[in-house]
């Protein structure tokens, strides 16, 4: 059924892409310097970023390599057919599948790095992806102000849940990380719910991929 | 005749391309506005297999749209009895 619909998936990004570079055609010219300028700004900075972090990565592979743990960097660069809000549920479906080497539980992130999903279904040239913040999908990660292992639960819409004792200190804009050997930002904390009488406060974490714009994803399989 | 069969290509279409808050209130007023529109079972089945989860696991509860669907279909029925509308 979805190798029936793939070939409608695809089209449709490719008019989406169409229409997106025809509304480019009706900008002003000063508007598109002003945004280029802005552009090249943001791009040196990152470029900058990017530099210093590829140093501090350098510095955590070779130290992984030493203690004989080093990570695989085979990867799989996909294009999201389907996403959020057209799939009900948080789930994606994915254009690379076990003709790619796409296999199942295979870890999907963004290509920017963030853990985003497992792969729960593979066809032959496409895969379907159950994202973290499914609804009652359960996620070990660590909350990076504390190091207190955490279980993040789903809410869907790109949301998650978490209960921790009243004494953890916790604070807005607080990281929370996957808990793997190399660990990646999953989300970030939204919201801090506590009543004076509860032993537990709710914590309310959104995920940092928007769900409902993704185009490009990374399986590692 | 045609305008059910009309209506069912179009949340075909729907389905396959539009957000999930456009296809399902659709399907919901379809089943509403034709009676006994059975249908929308396939058109519920179709959802849960594109982009439901848990697909492969045989025993557990994988159709929860088109079974929504099925339960809607079966208690709007004395409903639309009791309502004016044109199909």
């Amino acid at each position: 059924m979805i190798s029936v619909f793939s070939p409608l998936w695809k089209g449709e990004n490719a008019v989406a892409i169409g229409f997106r570079n025809l509304a480019t055609f009706f900008k002003s010219k000063n508007a598109l310097i002003e945004e280029n300028q802005i552009l090249r700004d943001k791009l040196a900075s990152s470029e900058l970023t990017n530099v210093s972090l590829q140093t501090i990565s350098d510095a955590e592979n070779s130290l992984l390599v030493n203690f004989g743990r080093a990570s695989t960097n085979k990867l799989i660069a996909s294009a999201v057919l389907v996403h959020p809000p057209q799939t009900p549920y948080d789930s994606l479906i994915v254009d690379a599948g076990a003709v790619d080497g796409v296999s199942l539980d295979a870890v999907v992130s963004l290509p920017e790095g963030p853990k985003i999903g497992t792969v729960i279904e593979v066809f032959n040239k496409s895969a379907r992806v159950k994202l973290y913040s499914s609804n009652g999908e359960k996620t070990n990660a660590v909350l990076e102000r504390s190091n207190v292992p955490v279980s993040l639960l789903g809410r869907g819409g790109g949301n998650f849940e978490i209960a921790l004792p009243r004494d953890v200190a916790v604070e807005v804009g607080d990281k929370i990380l996957s808990g793997s050997l190399a660990p990646t930002i999953i989300g970030v904390v939204g919201d801090i719910e506590m009543k004076p009488t509860d032993s537990f406060k709710k914590i309310m974490v959104r995920s940092v991929a928007n769900i409902y714009t993704m185009r490009f994803v990374v399986i590692t399989p | 005749m045609m305008p059910r069969l009309l209506t069912s290509l179009a949340l075909l279409i729907i389905v396959g391309t539009m957000p999930f808050w456009i296809y399902i209130p659709a399907i919901v007023i379809a089943v509403i506005f034709f009676p006994f529109y059975f249908e929308a079972v396939v058109l519920g089945f179709l959802v849960d297999v594109l982009y439901g989860q848990h697909i492969s696991q045989g025993l557990s509860f994988v159709f929860p749209f088109a079974l929504f669907l099925s339960i809607f279909i079966v208690v709007i029925l004395p409903v639309r009895e009791r309502l004016r509308l044109s199909y």
